[in-house]
């Protein structure tokens, strides 16, 4: 515990909350790749190290988003159905001429509504968060649905080509087979940046501290509702981003896109450490939890693995790591306290 | 002759290398309301384990009801026929009082329910007793004075001969705290029950028990019979409370921090005080129904329905972005941190309200270390908060409100569930507060030490102010109900 005047840049990376479990689950993901590695070579070759960082990108915007949610305390259900509000409205309105930019600013709007909408109804109406993100879960299939009524669109069109190359077809970067892509970049630049907002502003303090003790945090002068309405439209922010991502890359608008994607958003947090009982997880868990979901996927698919086989797999792991949660948080070996400097004078 | 209801003799228990009672003796008789007075908190929660679920001994017999139920040889493990009655609620919340009394104890065989035949079984009580509350109605409506009756009446009806009452004048009020008496005193002269009375103060248990144990550091250092209960003879065991000069200069020249004119919210009936700067102001709510409300309208939750609130000279809602109010909750250690932060995290957090930069640079929170280091030593760097002790958990709330250094703050029964050393711990860290020229208001439902450090007492009584004390009157506090 004793400060000393220099400490070492891993020990003070150390010394963050929650980073001994990034670290755990971290070298799990290391033991996979090699797994998978030696079970099928072509894992580590170029091509599918790109398609892995390309497949991995959606996963970790909407888990990002999640574990906004889940620090304060709560979940969002609703992500998955806005995704595909986002992907229908956005394709909708491409194909009915409208500028693409214009289309994603109007799609934005609608889906941070959503997030203004789960706010105000876990925050201001006090509705269990499980049942007010059930309840806009349902409305946002319902309008991705109603949007082009009840039909999938057409192809987005030649107009929407640089709308494309933005959220999916950009090459950033190409080496031999190795080819960044755009949708990548798009993730690391929205990780840095509510990676910023949750470790270095008061917002992100405020978030950490409703999930951690919600009656102290009002006491301190946090408003929670504007704070926890301020994690849900960051959730409804990513789900609209994956939403867009995932129009760009089918050129069309399909009404079940994001089926079920709140699950993997609840897996990629929680694997990296994400606390389901809020106040606990840094977002660069998130990276490394969307990444083993995303590993899982591909290697078990290397490996030949039938889609019932990996389905039961990747539901074991996110038990597991939940289930290592909830014994983390409220069944910790007692250690023992340390004596006050103070009363140690005295005695 | 009297039945013994429990003899401890010569227990010992280790736990986690630390002896927790040490040579413990202890006998309760049938009809008798023995207290226990405990200096320190060291061994107290041990012992009610020890009475309640007869944990392993190393050292020792225990007898209940004259058959020994634990020793260091063998623990039988079982649960003895105790209850506690403390602070926490033992009821179910959303059920209704004759579920809890009735239905949910031992022994209740009934498949069947008759709510009917509940109710009448109730009444026999409630007309005994003189209780206003009925059999349909449920718990979570109840006030906690109301809830203690409840819990009372459920151990008697399920035929418990020792009941435990602990700490119990943190959660209710003075007048409450009497009527309780009452019904112990009638409890234990008509169903022979016996009751260990924890607490505090010895001014309270000298007002019902019979005997008195002075405890400390899991020892009994005395037993006391009525006629041995004397101040003076207390004081021998007592650390020293007496109070400081104040410093020199008439308080009332003080300009005015806060002040309430006619507030009307919820409980508050038009509530007016005024706080002046540095002051320390005991609030006695005579019904223990305010507290919540004053906090909320305090807190900018909500505006009061009626009256005023001025802080400064202006009114409380010009202050909204960041109120030069703070609060510190009923057992603040585990009610106003946050246990997933770092020591230096909790220790900003309300002054971020002021600087919203020290999230950003290293360097502000740096001088804040360095300049908090001198009170709390290397704490003050600890990731890890929950291995400190309740003291220094304490010490971390109250240095948090001096960095932030409100106008004024509200401490709920500062008091609360805190041994002698803790409680002298306490009134050093308000002296602190008022040194830096916070104003402090007390909100307490008994006097307990409120009194050593108040400059001013005010009487609150149906929501509205409706008596005054200045520190030169604290002598007439006789007269008020015992604390």
């Amino acid at each position: 515990m004793e400060k000393t005047a220099k400490q070492s840049p891993i020990k003070k990376m150390m010394s963050v909350r929650g980073m001994g479990q990034v670290v755990t689950v971290t070298c799990g993901l290391i033991v996979l790749c090699v797994v998978f590695g030696i079970l099928n070579p072509t894992f580590f070759s170029s091509r599918n190290v790109g398609n892995l960082l390309r497949q991995i990108v959606p996963i970790l915007i909407i888990g990002i988003g999640q574990s906004y949610v889940l620090i304060t305390g709560n979940i969002d259900l609703s992500i998955g159905s806005v995704i595909g509000m986002s992907c229908m409205i956005s394709a909708t309105l491409m194909t009915k001429g409208v500028n693409p930019w214009v289309a994603v600013l109007i799609t934005m709007v609608c889906c941070l509504v959503i997030g203004v909408i789960n706010g105000e109804l876990v925050a201001r109406c006090k509705l269990p968060p499980f049942i007010a993100t059930l309840g806009t879960m349902t409305i946002a299939r319902g309008i991705a649905q109603i949007s082009n009524n009840n039909y999938n669109t057409n192809f987005i069109g030649a107009e929407a080509k640089g709308f494309q190359k933005f959220f999916y077809a950009g090459k950033v970067f190409q080496a031999g087979d190795f080819t960044l892509y755009s949708g990548v970049l798009i993730a690391i630049v929205l990780w840095l940046f509510f990676n910023f907002l949750l470790s270095k502003t008061r917002t992100g303090r405020h978030i950490y501290a409703i999930g951690s003790n919600i009656d102290a945090a009002k006491l301190s002068g946090v408003n929670v509702i504007a704070t926890t309405t301020k994690a849900y439209i960051v959730s409804a922010f990513c789900a609209c981003v994956v939403g867009l991502i995932t129009c760009a890359t089918t050129g069309t608008g399909t009404m079940d896109a994001g089926n079920a994607y709140e699950m993997y958003a609840v897996a990629a947090s929680v694997i990296g450490g994400v606390s389901t009982l809020g106040g606990q997880g840094i977002l660069l868990g998130t990276v490394i939890g969307a990444s083993i979901w995303q590993v899982l996927q591909n290697g078990l698919q290397f490996a030949g693995a039938q889609v019932a086989i990996r389905n039961i797999v990747i539901g074991v792991i996110v038990v597991v790591s939940v289930l290592m949660d909830v014994i983390v948080r409220t069944g910790k070996p007692r250690k023992k306290k340390l004596d006050s400097p103070a009363a140690a004078t005295k005695a | 002759m009297k039945q013994e209801i429990l003899r401890m003799s010569h227990v010992t228990l280790i736990d986690d290398g630390m002896t927790k009672l040490d040579d413990f003796n202890l006998n309760v008789y049938a009809g008798e309301i023995m207290g226990l007075l405990c200096q320190n908190a060291h061994g107290r929660d041990t012992l009610l384990r020890v009475i309640t679920q007869n944990a392993p001994i190393h050292y020792g017999y225990i007898y209940f009801r004259e058959t020994l139920v634990n020793n260091y040889r063998h623990s039988a493990g079982g649960r003895n026929a105790v209850a506690i009655i403390e602070p926490r609620s033992h009821l179910v919340q959303d059920l209704t009082v004759a579920d809890n009394i009735f239905v949910l104890r031992r022994g209740f065989k009934k498949y069947f329910i008759n709510p009917h035949t509940l109710e009448m079984q109730l009444r026999q009580f409630t007309e005994e007793l003189h209780l206003s509350f009925h059999a349909s109605d449920p718990v979570s409506r109840l006030s906690r004075y109301e809830s203690c009756v409840v819990e009372l009446l459920r151990a008697v009806v399920t035929g418990v001969k020792l009941i435990v009452v602990r700490d119990i004048s943190t959660a209710i009020s003075a007048m409450e705290l009497q009527k309780f008496h009452r019904l112990m005193r009638h409890y234990a002269r008509t169903a022979g029950i016996a009751f260990l009375y924890i607490c505090n103060h010895h001014e309270e248990a000298f007002t019902v028990c019979e005997r008195i144990s002075l405890m400390r550091s899991g020892h009994i250092l005395r037993v006391l019979d009525r006629r041995d209960f004397s101040n003076e003879l207390l004081w021998r065991y007592s650390l020293d409370f007496t109070r400081e000069l104040p410093p020199p200069g008439d308080a009332t020249d003080e300009a005015e921090v806060l002040r309430l004119s006619g507030v009307c919210f919820g409980a508050l009936q038009g509530l007016s005080l005024s706080v002046r700067h540095g002051e320390c102001l005991a609030l006695l709510d005579m019904d223990n129904r305010i507290f919540d409300d004053l906090i909320t309208v305090m807190n900018s939750e909500k505006s009061p329905a009626a009256g005023e609130i001025l802080l400064d000279g202006t009114s409380l809602a010009a202050h909204k972005t960041c109120p030069p109010v703070s609060f510190i909750t009923e057992y603040p250690a585990k009610t106003m941190l946050f246990h997933e932060m770092s020591y230096l995290d909790n220790l900003c957090f309300a002054a971020a309200r002021k600087s919203p930069d020290l999230w950003r640079r290293h360097t502000l929170r740096e001088n804040v270390a360095q300049e908090y280091r001198q009170f709390v030593g290397d704490f003050v760097y600890l990731e890890n908060i929950d291995l400190l002790h309740t003291r220094d958990l304490i010490d971390l709330v109250y240095y948090s409100v001096h960095l932030y250094n409100p106008r004024i703050v509200f401490c709920v029964q500062p008091f609360s569930g805190a041994d002698m050393y803790l409680r002298r711990h306490i009134i050093d860290l308000i002296h602190l507060l008022q040194k830096k020229g916070i104003a402090v208001v007390l909100l307490a439902v008994n006097l307990s030490d409120c009194l050593l450090v108040a400059d001013r007492l005010l009487l609150v009584e149906n929501g509205r102010l409706c008596r005054e004390y200045s520190q030169k009157d604290f002598a007439e506090l006789a007269d008020l109900p015992p604390h």
